[in-house]
């Protein structure tokens, strides 16, 4: 309530705002044009997802090709394979979820609980650095090290008098190979804003707990994570609106027909369809499909978020 | 420390383990792609595929690496992307940030709004493809820059660090008679510097790894940044090899393609981790700051 | 005064994106390469060019695909601002965009290069059923996968030459044999490799189960053309091969494998029989030299056969060709066709294509062989890197030159003799293999895609359950095949094969 007063006092009339800021107007000409030009102009372009497009026909198909309605969605909706694209897409990033999400919520609170000043530094910096490395490094890493050609994985696995495993070729090891690699990726860097949020927190809480005869679990549950929750539920609201984006890049490097069965998802296919087989119209219908649902999971989180006493993203 | 109970203590040593544990899953397959890049073809035959220490370090991969002229044309494009894609991002990020920190302004939250859309919806891959042709950009290096200078999330975090200082500077700069763009030269931007680095570093870094855009708009080999160069190579090593100008007899004995292909990941991710210590804490400010709600 | 700076610098970056004039001396024509064309350092492209040049007067400018994600490349290309004058690709589909044009008032301009088509009967892969034709041709009915074994290892296994396998019974017994005495050793020997896709090892040994091989076929009971999957005798081919796959006669990854890791692995010695593409196998003959001294492929040029019925099938002339561009203007097509006449008209003209000038980077050999050598196309290469010629090898080589590959003999810096010449000669002629049914009728996959709604769930469904079938994901079971069989009647096969005899039956001119 605090915040909608004050925007009520700041307001100025669109004059007066205009003659003591033009300069400040004349500044945002660029990154709005950038925002419409890069941005809204592709959102107009989804007009092909209901249209028979003809690829080569350039800027001028788009308004002079048949309309077709609904026909894509639903020749979508038919292919026996529209399922399986989205419950891969939903179950990938579901399982990531579940899996980093909390690690990286863990990892912050172990971060904080270590006295030694130098050992949680250097941990920091070497848990940090995987997100530095691009999409192509970590998954030809994974490839590397999961190859059953002297890869690092398998040579553990046979030194154990076990068999060689080809993870990535394989369907019920193809989302675990996604879901680590992920971890891996992001555990270090995604506890940073938890950790911030966690230096934030008065010293004197804890001692006060400490007082009062609470243990290490009292604390975390009372003091620490009451203090990181409002950053928990802003970053979980946000990857809400991402749970139909399983990571496009990640699977295309690492997936083959091989694996279409857990691993291909809406993204993939969209690029298949669209830029492979040129079926410029089916593979758009697709997306927009994708990203309406994403959008309605935002705002449906959103809503539940602040209904549940949280605070939502706006 | 001195009222630590039993069960604390366990708890803080548990933690060192799990931590150190973490650590070393970190950087064990970094380390194992760095020494398999040393390791000869001669030792492989001998003494398997997987080698944790080779006897000779073998410098060989990065030798034929390095004779290659793809390589340095990828250095080269890669380049051209970072510098002068981080240079426009940054114009176009602050010239947003700093009209849309001003409480004042009218029209603020329609661009907001307009800006934080795009964070949710998006026409997708295929009319970018279509939008990327249209303006002529297609294998050219402004397709892997023009639609990415602007990354909604890092001009939100640039708009809290203007929100963030105090409007007091502002208005005394103001009274002096100094314009708005003046303002922003003068006081603004010096006071801001780290943050500015920061993001500039953001922007750098996704620069220097993006690929895919390089998979979609690029089709001349001549055009293509280092990071499609090595996954070239990752893909076929000994394919790439020939592609290169690089034959067999170039070397008395070649490197296995295993060898190689981790040479080719070490020399592309090399000057990334070089830097990596340096900037480290600029990146981590950087999240630090864009997750307080502005 | 920064934002100045910066001002200046984003203009300054703006007027250099602006295309450079061109001079407008010699005419351009712009070529995305073949995709053998990767190799030469950029002088030595430069060099070719040049040579072009001076002898046609056209300059060809050419585009080098970077050799991952082809497809979608040449596909963005020709979307593209850039002209494309010519390209390869499926004329079925571009034509169908109205994107490039008909060949038929130019073929005049090229009769030397179309003579030597007239023995391969290309021109009829290229043409529709009005007359048309849509490109130049790249492809002939030919044999292109024929099983190739290593004679250093049967030799080593102690086969001699009466007792080569011939047959799949001996074939399979050598593949046990080989992975058992591991002849590469580390337990690294790969028995059997494929080129990562069910497609081939179909090519190669399908023929030995079935009537028709690899093909469709015309089922007499309904009159309709079904599909090769369909046929009689396909689940004891998956049976079997599923079997080699979990004995580890196959390799592990194999199913994952692209066609450049797969080279990679014929080049390193691993490899003690081949069900892949015979052009990747002779290419990598050199480098398999390389590693492995004694190697040396052999394949029973009468063909494998099992109770009798061969097992290799031949390869279709597909729909791919030499194409167009529609909007390319008149002069610049007659200007590259200029320059296909000089390379194609000549023999030593296309060796230079694909070598480099002669005199510099090659010569008849008539040190060896005398003057015959001159008539014969007995060549050796020379050492242009002592002279000081930059590295080149095969941009200006454009693949409609079978038919000049086959009438020539080619060694290598070692003297022994390119095998994929080698091959090309011999399959021509005398490699006996399964014709398929429907040999001379190219399917029209765009109306295919429209007229079957299912068309292209029916192709994923194929290409993955039959993979899984056989790398053993799916348990193969006659109950688990009959059940695959059902799925894909469910999802639309009726109307697939019914789509199938029509255009069969339009080709043939039966409707």
């Amino acid at each position: 309530m605090a915040r909608k007063t004050k925007a009520i006092n700041d307001r100025l009339t669109w004059r007066k705002s205009f003659n003591k800021y033009k300069l400040l107007y004349l500044m945002l000409i660029p990154g709005v044009l950038w925002y419409v030009l890069f941005k809204y102009a592709p959102m107009f372009g989804i007009v092909i997802a209901f249209e028979k497009y003809q690829p080569f026909s350039g800027l001028k198909g788009m308004f002079n090709s048949k309309w077709v309605g609904l026909y894509w969605f639903r020749r979508f909706f038919k292919s026996i394979y529209a399922w399986r694209l989205i419950r891969n897409s939903l179950l990938i990033s579901l399982k990531k979820l579940v899996v980093c999400f909390p690690s990286s919520i863990l990892l912050a609170i172990l971060l904080n609980a270590i006295p030694g000043k130098i050992y949680k530094k250097s941990i920091q910096t070497v848990s940090y650095l995987p997100h530095f490395l691009s999409t192509v490094v970590v998954c030809s890493i994974v490839r590397t090290v999961t190859s059953v050609d002297g890869g690092l994985i398998n040579m553990i696995i046979k030194a154990f008098g076990g068999e060689p495993i080809f993870f990535i070729g394989r369907n019920e090891y193809f989302q675990g190979v996604l879901v680590i690699t992920e971890l891996w990726k992001t555990i270090g860097w995604n506890s940073i804003v938890y950790l911030a949020a966690m230096t934030g927190i008065d010293p004197e809480l804890y001692e006060a707990a400490t007082v009062d005869g609470a243990n290490w679990h009292h604390k975390i549950l009372h003091v620490t994570l009451p203090a990181i929750a409002p950053i928990i539920s802003l970053m979980f609201i946000l990857r809400c609106g991402e749970l139909l984006n399983a990571g496009f890049e990640q699977v295309f490097l690492l997936y083959s027909s091989a694996v279409y069965e857990t691993g291909d998802i809406i993204d993939t296919y969209v690029y298949r369809e669209g830029l492979v087989s040129l079926n410029y119209s089916y593979s758009t219908a697709v997306n927009v499909f994708k990203s309406v649902v994403a959008l309605v999971m935002v705002l449906g989180s959103n809503f539940v978020a602040k209904k549940m006493g949280q605070e939502g993203i706006w | 420390m001195k009222n630590v109970t039993r069960s604390e203590r366990i708890f803080i040593i548990v933690s060192y383990i799990l931590l150190g544990l973490l650590a070393v899953v970190t950087i064990v397959p970094l380390l194992s792609v760095l020494i398999t890049s040393f390791v000869s073809a001669s030792e492989i035959a001998r003494r398997g595929q997987f080698i944790l220490w080779p006897e000779v370090w073998d410098t060989s991969a990065y030798g034929i690496l390095f004779k290659t002229d793809k390589l340095y044309t990828g250095y080269a494009n890669t380049l051209f992307v970072v510098i002068v894609g981080t240079a426009l991002s940054m114009f176009l990020t602050i010239t947003l940030a700093y009209p849309l920190s001003k409480r004042e302004l009218r029209g603020r939250n329609g661009i907001l709004g307009m800006v934080f859309f795009t964070m949710l919806f998006s026409g997708g891959m295929v009319p970018n493809y279509i939008l990327v042709k249209e303006l002529g950009l297609l294998n050219s290096r402004w397709a892997l820059v023009l639609p990415y200078i602007c990354n909604t999330w890092n001009m939100l975090i640039m708009r809290n660090f203007f929100y963030a200082i105090p409007d007091a500077l502002e208005e005394a700069a103001y009274l002096d008679g100094a314009n708005q763009f003046t303002i922003l030269i003068r006081v603004i931007l010096p006071l801001s510097l780290p943050s500015i680095a920061t993001i500039a570093m953001f922007y750098a870094v996704s620069f220097w790894n993006a690929w895919f855009p390089g998979v979609m708009y690029l089709t001349d080999a001549k055009l293509v940044p280092v990071q499609n160069v090595m996954r070239t190579i990752i893909i076929s090593a000994t394919a790439a090899l020939e592609d290169m100008g690089v034959t067999i007899d170039d070397v008395q004995q070649a490197p296995t393609s295993h060898t190689l292909k981790c040479a080719s990941i070490v020399v592309t991710t090399l000057p990334i981790l070089c830097v990596y210590p340096f900037i480290q804490k600029y990146f981590v400010k950087g999240v630090m700051v864009g997750s307080v709600k502005g | 005064m920064k934002k100045l700076l910066a001002l200046a610098l984003a203009l300054a970056l703006l007027c250099a994106m602006a295309p450079l004039a061109i001079a407008d001396e010699p005419i351009t024509v712009t070529v995305i390469g073949p995709e053998s064309a990767t190799n030469s350092s950029n002088e030595g492209y430069k060099l070719v060019q040049d040579w072009i040049l001076e002898n046609t007067g056209v300059l060809i400018n050419q585009i080098t695909l970077d050799g991952t994600n082809n497809t979608e490349k040449q596909n963005a290309l020709l979307t593209g601002d850039t002209t494309i004058d010519v390209w390869w690709g499926d004329w079925m589909q571009y034509s169908e965009y109205g994107m490039i044009r008909t060949m038929n008032e130019y073929l005049a301009d090229i009769p030397n290069t179309m003579k030597n088509w007239e023995n391969f009967g290309g021109l009829a892969t290229v043409t529709d059923s009005e007359g048309n034709v849509w490109g130049l041709p790249r492809n002939c009915n030919r044999v292109f996968y024929q099983t190739f074994i290593r004679e250093d290892f049967l030799k080593q296994l102690g086969y001699t030459e009466e007792t080569y396998p011939t047959t799949f019974e001996e074939f399979e017994k050598y593949l046990y044999a080989v992975k058992e005495a591991d002849p590469f050793g580390n337990g690294e020997t790969i028995a059997l490799i494929t080129r990562g896709n069910m497609t081939t090892m179909e090519y190669h040994f399908l023929g030995g189960f079935t009537k028709h091989g690899y093909s469709n076929w015309l089922d007499e009971t309904d009159g309709l053309v079904k599909p090769y999957y369909l046929q009689e005798g396909y689940y004891d081919f998956l049976e079997k091969m599923h079997q080699w796959y979990a004995d580890g006669i196959i390799h592990k990854e194999n199913y994952s494998w692209d066609t450049n890791t797969v080279k990679q692995y014929l080049a390193s010695g691993r490899v003690a029989a081949s069900a892949a593409y015979s052009t990747d196998l002779c290419n990598q003959y050199i480098n398999l030299r390389a590693n492995v001294p004694e190697a040396k492929w052999w394949a029973s040029v009468n063909g494998m056969t099992r109770n009798g019925e061969l097992c290799e099938t031949q390869i279709k002339a597909a729909s791919g060709a030499m194409l167009f561009n529609a909007k390319s203007s008149d002069e610049t097509i007659r200007a590259y066709l200029k320059v296909l006449e000089f390379l194609f008209s000549d023999w030593a003209n296309n060796y230079s294509a694909q070598k480099g000038p002669q005199g510099i980077y090659w010569d008849y050999d008539v040190e060896n062989y005398g003057e015959e050598a001159k008539t014969l196309h007995i060549v050796k290469d020379l050492d242009y890197e002592a002279a000081g010629y930059p590295k080149y090898s095969k941009d200006f080589w454009y693949s409609i030159g079978l038919p000049m590959e086959s009438d020539c003999v080619m060694y290598d810096a070692d003297g022994v003799q390119n095998m994929q010449n080698e091959w090309i000669r011999h399959q021509g002629d005398t490699f006996a293999a399964k014709a398929p049914f429907d040999l001379n009728i190219n399917y029209n996959t765009t109306e295919m895609a429209e007229n079957v709604m299912s068309y292209n769930d029916i192709q994923t469904k194929v290409e993955e359950d039959i993979m899984s079938f056989f790398n053993g994901q799916k348990e193969l079971t006659k109950e688990n095949w009959d059940k695959f069989v059902q799925e894909l009647y469910g999802i639309g096969m009726q109307e697939y094969c019914e789509e199938l005899t029509r255009q069969y039956k339009h080709a043939k001119g039966l409707d």
